[in-house]
């Protein structure tokens, strides 16, 4: 009896469209129906976003649908995509090689581990673009939000753990003046320019980006 | 060798800087021209052929980033570093800053040149200037005195050009021509017409416009009328086209990028605009222009930078207004206040080439506006005449500060022979050319005024020594020195000091020259 109460963790089942969608412990990770038009509205929705995007980071790979659509209207577009859930991971690891030469894939499951990672640690050091998928809900929503935090770094928490890994940054915003503990009131620019090192040590040129973005704000 | 030229405000700013881009250009064949615009004034790429390279600083999305909660914190640290890092790559040896605000000083600053001219800031947030005329736009940014100079001549200027006369040509693209064709119908001759503005304060408004065009229309029945608007102006000018239809107006609409108004302003025989892009880009044409300026239109400074067209200013108190604040008026005064029968009237006399209507014409609405004609001046900058009004004291006044600024500014006084005489005889030689009625005696009593203005200079010079003095001694008394009080006083003496002289002597080679004794 045990054993037919058990859901598999990954499931796959064909869509009304033909295509074959994954279930994740029991729940849809695309729509049933036509998922690559799904997929389509989710890229029309932040199409804008990724039309400036540098680099792309993706929370969820969902089924990949929308990963697959990424890539066919921006083949030349780095994509990093995030992934909390090992048996999904694998499942994504095997279309990557194939289809997506250009996007790699973490498996991130909490720890703190994020930033740690090489793939991740190599896209800090530049400016990309966040967007979460729509299937986030049914999946592991706690860690993808924790992901996100850490990526956005608009927590002082999190800012501090980007600062304290790259030297040039901690050199910028000493460690100090950025405030600890639990504080979890988002920052802005206003507060990196407080945070500021007027001492010598940081990069001129630093410091004076700093500047001229909190210009455009003002 | 490769220059670089920042202008990071408006498309109309960018528009303002053609003139200089070109000189540049002609002043260093050689050099590789880029120029960085914001993203908004795209639109001029396509036109400024004298630039080799653009650079597009995407000001939006970095302000996007900086204030949506869903984006990296360090998204737009990175993407600006990206930037600069390029622009620092290609080594520039000249870094202009066309754009006077902190922003472009800081970004300034970073790129770094080899000579820079125009506001940087170092990593401490001096400034640099690199240039006499910037500093000077800084020092009177937002003075309404007598030595204002209208932008295209500050970039012109502190560029290093001189009085060498300014030929600029906007580059059309090939479809320009045939969009052009298909938009007219064949029409040559028309008035073209840009009623609508980047600002709702500078907008004369659609029933006046109405107005006006319908009275051109019946004293002049031949005339045609062509709408100009951007796409995103459609819906606005087909609103205006249907209320001239009604009227009787013919009028077409002429919905286009600025390439092709560029060739449709070249097949038309006037334009009537408010302070709009349009009429930067009909500056380097040859067609008459009457730019109606309302609202925070600033025509000192940002005026039609060519000869012979008209400016009409509504006579209000207010303005020019702030751009930044809302009408402070219960109601748009400056646009209520200009009639349309004078606005149609003026068109006409415009059109005819008819001077002593004109003259007619300003005098008999002097109470609602202030008519200039545009002209380049004997020191080779942009200035206004008045129209339908003697030449008077103040004209004159306003027209040897200038030369004394210009003078002052291009370190004349530190040569060791000025050339005070030569740049007289060039202003008295113009005077002449543009009121070829004024008697010797009226310039002589004009003249005589101007000697008068020596006595309150000198009080001027003598209230800040004497402060200055005064503030020196007090610190012998205190434990900190204001140094920077101090200094700004010194610099007021010193400047006041070199005025009068420079000043002094163009009064008295002016006196010669229209004596004839020079």
């Amino acid at each position: 009896m045990d054993g037919m109460n058990t859901v598999p963790s990954l499931e796959k089942i064909t869509a009304k469209n033909g295509d074959v969608v994954l279930k994740y412990r029991g729940r849809l990770l695309a729509s049933a129906i036509d998922p690559r038009r799904e997929a389509r509205d989710w890229i029309n929705r932040w199409r804008l976003r990724i039309a400036v995007a540098e680099r792309l980071v993706i929370l969820g790979a969902g089924a990949g649908f929308h990963i697959d659509e990424v890539v066919r209207e921006w083949p030349a577009l780095r994509v990093l995509v995030i992934c909390c859930e090992p048996e999904v991971f694998a499942e994504m690891a095997k279309q990557q090689a194939a289809a997506w030469p250009l996007v790699d894939l973490v498996l991130y499951e909490g720890h703190g581990d994020l930033l740690s990672n090489p793939k991740v640690r190599h896209w800090m050091r530049g400016y990309f673009t966040l967007l979460e998928h729509s299937s986030l809900s049914n999946l592991q929503t706690a860690l993808y939000q924790e992901c996100k935090a850490r990526l956005l770094a608009r927590e002082p928490l999190f800012f501090s753990d980007w600062v304290r890994r790259e030297p040039r940054l901690s050199q910028l915003f000493p460690l100090q003046a950025i405030p600890g503990g639990e504080n979890r009131q988002m920052l802005s620019i206003k507060d990196l320019e407080k945070f500021v090192n007027v001492r010598a040590d940081a990069n001129p040129a630093d410091v004076m980006i700093v500047r001229a973005l909190r210009e455009l704000v003002r | 060798m490769k220059i670089l030229v920042v202008s990071l405000l408006r498309l109309g700013d960018v528009f303002l800087a053609a003139p200089a881009l070109a000189g540049i250009k002609r002043r260093y064949p050689d050099a590789e021209l880029h120029l960085l615009v914001n993203r908004q004034a795209a639109g001029a790429i396509s036109l400024l052929g004298m630039v080799d390279r653009w650079h597009i600083f995407e000001r939006d999305l970095l302000q996007q980033g900086l204030t949506d909660a869903e984006s990296p914190i360090l998204e737009p640290f990175y993407r600006l570093e990206g930037q600069l890092q390029k622009l620092r790559g290609y080594d520039f040896d000249m870094v202009l800053n066309f754009t006077h605000n902190r922003l472009s000083g800081w970004l300034c600053g970073i790129i770094g040149a080899r000579q820079t001219i125009g506001l940087a800031l170092d990593s401490q947030g001096r400034p640099r200037f690199g240039s006499n005329w910037f500093q000077f736009l800084n020092d009177r940014a937002e003075e309404r005195g007598r030595e204002i100079f209208h932008y295209s001549d500050v970039f012109w200027f502190g560029g290093g050009m001189d009085r060498e006369a300014r030929h600029w040509r906007w580059q059309l693209p090939a479809q320009a021509k045939v969009e052009a064709d298909a938009l007219l119908q064949g029409k040559t001759g028309f008035i073209a017409l840009q009623p609508l503005t980047s600002e709702s304060k500078k907008e004369w408004g659609s029933e006046h416009w109405v107005q006006a065009l319908q009275m051109m229309q019946q004293t002049r029945p031949q005339s045609e009328f062509v709408i100009l608007g951007a796409p995103n102006e459609r819906e606005r000018c087909e609103v205006l086209l249907t209320s001239l239809r009604e009227k009787g107006v013919r009028a077409i609409v002429a919905i286009c990028s600025l390439g092709t108004a560029v060739e449709i302003l070249s097949r038309a025989e006037m334009l009537l605009t408010g302070d709009t892009s349009i009429k930067h880009l009909a500056a380097a044409l040859p067609l008459k222009v009457i730019e109606i300026s309302l609202g925070s239109s600033d025509w000192r400074r940002t005026g039609i930078y060519k000869s012979g067209a008209y400016i009409v200013q509504a006579r209000v108190p207010c303005a020019p207004c702030p751009h930044s604040l809302p009408c402070s008026e219960s109601f748009h005064r400056c646009g209520a206040i200009l009639p349309p029968d004078f606005i149609a009237k003026f068109g006409l006399a415009v059109l005819g080439g008819e001077p002593q209507q004109i003259q007619d014409l300003a005098r008999a609405y002097a109470g609602a506006c202030e008519i200039y004609q545009t002209s380049f001046s004997g020191g080779g900058y942009w200035q206004c005449l008045p129209v339908g009004r003697a030449v008077q004291s103040r004209d004159l006044r306003m027209w040897l500060d200038k030369l004394t600024t210009k003078l002052l500014l291009q370190g004349e006084h530190l040569q060791a022979l000025g050339a005070y005489g030569t740049e007289a005889m060039r202003m008295g030689e113009w005077m002449r050319k543009e009121f070829p009625h004024f008697s010797t005696n009226g310039w002589q009593e004009l003249i005589r005024h101007l000697e008068g203005d020596d006595q309150m200079h000198q009080f001027s010079a003598q209230n800040a020594q004497k402060k200055l003095t005064q503030m020196m001694q007090a610190t012998r008394s205190q434990s900190t020195v204001q140094l920077k009080e101090m200094r700004v006083l010194q610099a007021k003496v010193e400047d006041i000091s070199r005025r009068i002289e420079i000043r002094h002597r163009l009064v008295r080679s002016l006196r010669n020259i229209v004596e004839g004794t020079l």
